[in-house]
């Protein structure tokens, strides 16, 4: 809750042109702000780190809202997946190398009893080569949840006393907390649902690329199916619920909203259309959070967002990529493995863009609230 | 090409020595062709030498030497047992060119242990994340 009250109160310090005449002491928290920057991104956001006071920090933000820095840190972001995404091809690309010279020589020299021995064992180190990453990113997923999950469950009860303080405990006091709580349950199951389906769905790929009798590659699927479905109808019921609330306003349609909306549908896997959905409403959040912070708060809540948004659709994008190399190279049973761990990648994507996006529009709830008490 | 000539050449010569040496001294035969069969397989290591330091180069360069460590191993004990194999067959041992299979099936497997090990590992940590 202290992380909170800083975030909210460094936020509403960074309104532009609102501190230069100020000299407030920051909060303790502040550090702790920096802190949940990711580390490529820090590096970049020199300046930001050494103010001590409310003054400093404006003019640390004036200077550091240049184009170039903002280039540079979007470049840093995407350069960091990359970073991750690309030796991870690469391996994949060797191992299947691997994988198809074996296969020659098991049809083309005639294995045949050691063509299945053969098989377990290609097939062993194509997911081999994958656990390590695939561990990774669910470790940095469950701590980007339970970071965001932190924050929620923060939000609500202070909302709550920040409209005791206004005496403010009418209908429209309680339908924003009724969104606030909805937004909080939404998310707590996205993170609770995505790592057992996930865990499940890449056990389920290994046993049918190991022993394609087996068939549980289909119990997988129809696992997928359910989760999809069951996220859609949460992404859905969200839709309907922004629609039919007055705290949080959407933008007007426009050909950007539109394109923004068929470029998530796109590039987000299994809830993209109905991210896709919600994006005005956010569009509309992110400018009110714009209109009271500037633009350092915008960049700061996209910052702690799109990272990983980001690392996780560069890491799908190597999967794909492996994916045709593997079938271009006739090993169709790593490539059937290789598919099944993209679409597990892709649960992930999807997963973290929901999170997100409820993430956004809490905040700005909250904020709206809070500027609405002070005023 | 050169190297490519001179194992076919060798082969050709040894097949025609077996022929005529079944008629004289079947003995005989058989040690000819187990000697061509060595002879041909040490040429055809050598000569793959290059495309194995290669791709292990390669495995190396993207922190995939273990994983193609193992399966370059397999490979090469699946060649060893094919051409045993072969020659319990070419004998009529059927029961044998057998058990030279389970061996190789079962090395092949010892050599996927490591591997194995680490998919458990990473399901009990999922269990554990979970």
């Amino acid at each position: 809750m202290r992380w909170l009250f800083a975030c909210l109160s460094v936020l509403l310090l960074l309104g532009a042109g609102e501190i230069q005449g100020l000299a407030t002491e920051l909060p303790s928290e502040w550090q702790a702000l920096l802190d949940a920057m990711p580390a490529e991104v820090e590096e970049g956001m020199e300046g930001l780190a050494e103010a001590t006071d409310a003054q400093s920090l404006g003019e640390s933000v004036s200077a550091w809202l240049q184009v170039e820095n903002v280039l540079r840190v979007i470049g840093d972001v995407l350069g960091v997946g990359c970073v991750k995404a690309l030796p991870l091809l690469g391996s994949l690309c060797t191992v299947l190398v691997l994988c198809a010279l074996m296969e020659q020589m098991r049809y083309g020299l005639g294995m045949g009893a050691m063509a299945g021995v053969m098989s377990f064992c290609s097939s062993c180190a194509v997911f081999a080569a994958v656990l390590l990453p695939l561990q990774r990113h669910l470790s940095s997923v469950v701590h980007y949840f339970e970071q965001l999950l932190s924050l929620m469950g923060a939000m609500i009860p202070v909302t709550g006393a920040i409209y005791v303080m206004g005496g403010n405990v009418g209908t429209a006091g309680a339908s924003s907390a009724a969104l606030y709580a909805f937004l909080g349950v939404c998310q707590w199951l996205c993170a609770s649902a995505v790592v057992p389906v996930c865990s499940a769905e890449a056990g389920f790929a290994l046993i049918g690329a190991v022993n394609p009798h087996v068939h549980m590659g289909k119990l997988g699927k129809a696992i997928k199916r359910i989760y999809i479905f069951l996220m859609g109808l949460v992404m859905t019921v969200l839709v309907f619920v922004l629609g039919a609330q007055t705290s949080l306003s959407s933008a007007a349609d426009s050909v950007a909203a539109r394109a923004a909306k068929h470029l998530s549908a796109s590039m987000i896997p299994t809830v993209g259309g109905s991210v896709g959905d919600t994006l005005r409403t956010v569009g509309a959040g992110v400018g009110y959070l714009k209109q009271v912070t500037g633009y350092a708060g915008v960049i700061g809540v996209l910052l702690l967002t799109l990272p990983l948004l980001a690392e996780l659709l560069l890491v799908r994008t190597a999967f794909l990529v492996s994916t045709s190399v593997a079938q271009v190279l006739g090993c169709d049973r790593e490539a059937g493995l290789l598919e099944d761990m993209g679409s597990v990648w892709g649960n992930l994507v999807g997963a973290v863009a929901m999170t997100s996006v409820m993430f956004i529009l809490a905040l700005v709830l909250f904020v709206k609230t809070a500027v609405a008490m002070a005023g | 090409m050169g190297e490519l000539f001179r194992i076919g050449g060798l082969t050709v010569l040894g097949c025609a020595a077996t022929l005529i040496l079944r008629a004289l001294h079947t003995e005989y035969a058989f040690a000819i062709r187990l000697a061509v069969l060595a002879v041909s397989a040490a040429s055809v290591i050598l000569m793959a030498e290059p495309l194995l330091a290669s791709v292990k180069e390669t495995a190396v360069d993207h922190g995939m030497d273990r994983y193609a460590a193992t399966v370059l191993r397999a490979l090469g004990i699946a060649l060893l047992t094919k051409l045993c194999t072969a020659v319990c067959q070419d004998c009529g041992e059927g029961g044998m060119a057998y058990g030279v299979e389970m061996g190789g099936k079962i090395a092949i497997l010892l050599l996927c242990l490591p591997l194995m090990k680490d998919i458990l590992s990473f399901a009990s940590t999922l269990s554990d994340m979970g």
